[in-house]
């Protein structure tokens, strides 16, 4: 069960984190193009992400929010495997 | 939803030899009774479901309406297995079905079972297989994704015309990744050397395989090949500065999503870890 966690709680990090990275830099190309000045998401203290542009091209950071956003999706992902392993255990129990 | 207008037809790979049904891609076979091998053999002569009530009926001196009510479940089940090919109905049945479907839907907040198509895939060659994928995705999913976009297409250009140059990789985007993903999940049951077949529900598709034990690269392949292209597609929107590469990178990168527990793959992969 530790293993099924382990491996799946990667999974969904490397995924979430992808996903979420990449999104920050296509939502970055987009604000260049369309000349839109800054662009970001802050949760309370944290930043989630910002982007900004300015004449000479686009610069944009990137904020601790990527992280946590991959860490909780490993970790909800992990959960989940978890819970189906559970269930696929109790269904073979009970069969038997 | 199934009434005696309808054409039933054996897909390819799906085989009747001596009173058993054989699937020659996965390697099962399904005894058949007598009543059932002599409904199997007149859907080869390409009977409608009344014709071959009629016929069942006069052979056993059974009442015809006890054949068809048995005929109907018979196909119902073995549809919904993926060993017949069922098409058509009258124009009434095909509005039943769809109001049906839509009650059900709004009741139930899930989609209905629909009518299952198997479509045979090319096994000659790594380029015949991927090609006959991706012919079977655009003649049978493709208009059903496509309407939906262009429609969101069109008002996205009404509210403002630029956005169109934006949004019409990401409308194009979404079929191709579609044939990516599957791609993906060929290529792997490929290099495991087993058969499989391609299965369409509306704008559901899938491909099923013979591979009996667990394999998670099966299950990841496709939301995996997907990611990659996604990416890819990223980097070049970030060394080009092209916002039409980048809205094109947003299907396929949330394909990803593919690989957890919140998709069907991600469920089988967390299953096969």
């Amino acid at each position: 069960m530790t293993r099924t966690f382990i491996k799946s709680a990667l999974i969904g990090t490397v995924s979430f984190g992808v996903i979420a990275y990449c999104l920050v830099l296509v939502l970055a190309v987009l604000s260049q193009s369309g000349r839109v000045a800054d662009v970001g998401l802050r949760l309370g203290p944290l930043e989630i992400f910002q982007v900004w542009v300015d004449e000479s091209g686009h610069h944009f950071t990137i904020g601790t929010g990527i992280a946590l956003v991959a860490a909780l999706g490993g970790v909800v992902n992990g959960i989940g495997a978890v819970i189906l392993a559970r269930q696929r255990i109790r269904s073979m129990r009970a069969a038997h | 939803m199934t009434d005696l207008d309808t054409e039933v037809r054996i897909p390819p790979g799906v085989e009747l030899r001596d009173g058993r049904l054989l699937d020659n891609v996965l390697g099962q076979t399904y005894p058949l009774s007598g009543s059932a091998c002599a409904f199997l053999e007149l859907m080869l002569q390409r009977r409608r479901l009344g014709e071959i009530a009629t016929i069942v009926a006069e052979r056993f001196g059974v009442e015809e309406e006890t054949v068809a009510t048995d005929l109907i479940q018979f196909v119902e089940t073995l549809n919904s297995g993926h060993l017949l090919n069922v098409r058509g109905g009258s124009p009434t049945l095909r509005f039943r079905r769809w109001a049906g479907q839509l009650a059900y839907s709004v009741v139930t907040r899930s989609f209905p079972t629909r009518r299952v198509t198997r479509h045979a895939v090319s096994a000659h060659g790594l380029l015949p297989h991927l090609a006959s994928i991706s012919a079977i995705l655009g003649k049978h999913t493709m208009p059903v994704w496509l309407l939906p976009a262009a429609g969101l297409l069109a008002l996205g250009t009404l509210a403002k015309l630029e956005l169109a140059a934006v949004l019409a990789p990401a409308i194009l985007a979404v079929f191709l990744c579609l044939v990516v993903h599957e791609f993906g999940h060929a290529l792997a049951i490929w290099r495991e050397g087993a058969g499989s077949y391609v299965v369409t529900a509306g704008w559901n598709v899938a491909i099923v395989h013979s591979v009996a034990r667990p394999a998670p690269l099966i299950h990841a392949g496709g939301p995996a090949l997907a990611g990659a292209v996604g990416v890819c597609a990223v980097i070049v929107s970030l060394v080009a500065g092209s916002p039409q590469s980048a809205s094109f990178a947003v299907p396929f990168l949330l394909n990803l999503a593919g690989l957890t527990v919140f998709s069907k793959d991600g469920r089988s992969l967390a299953r096969a870890l």
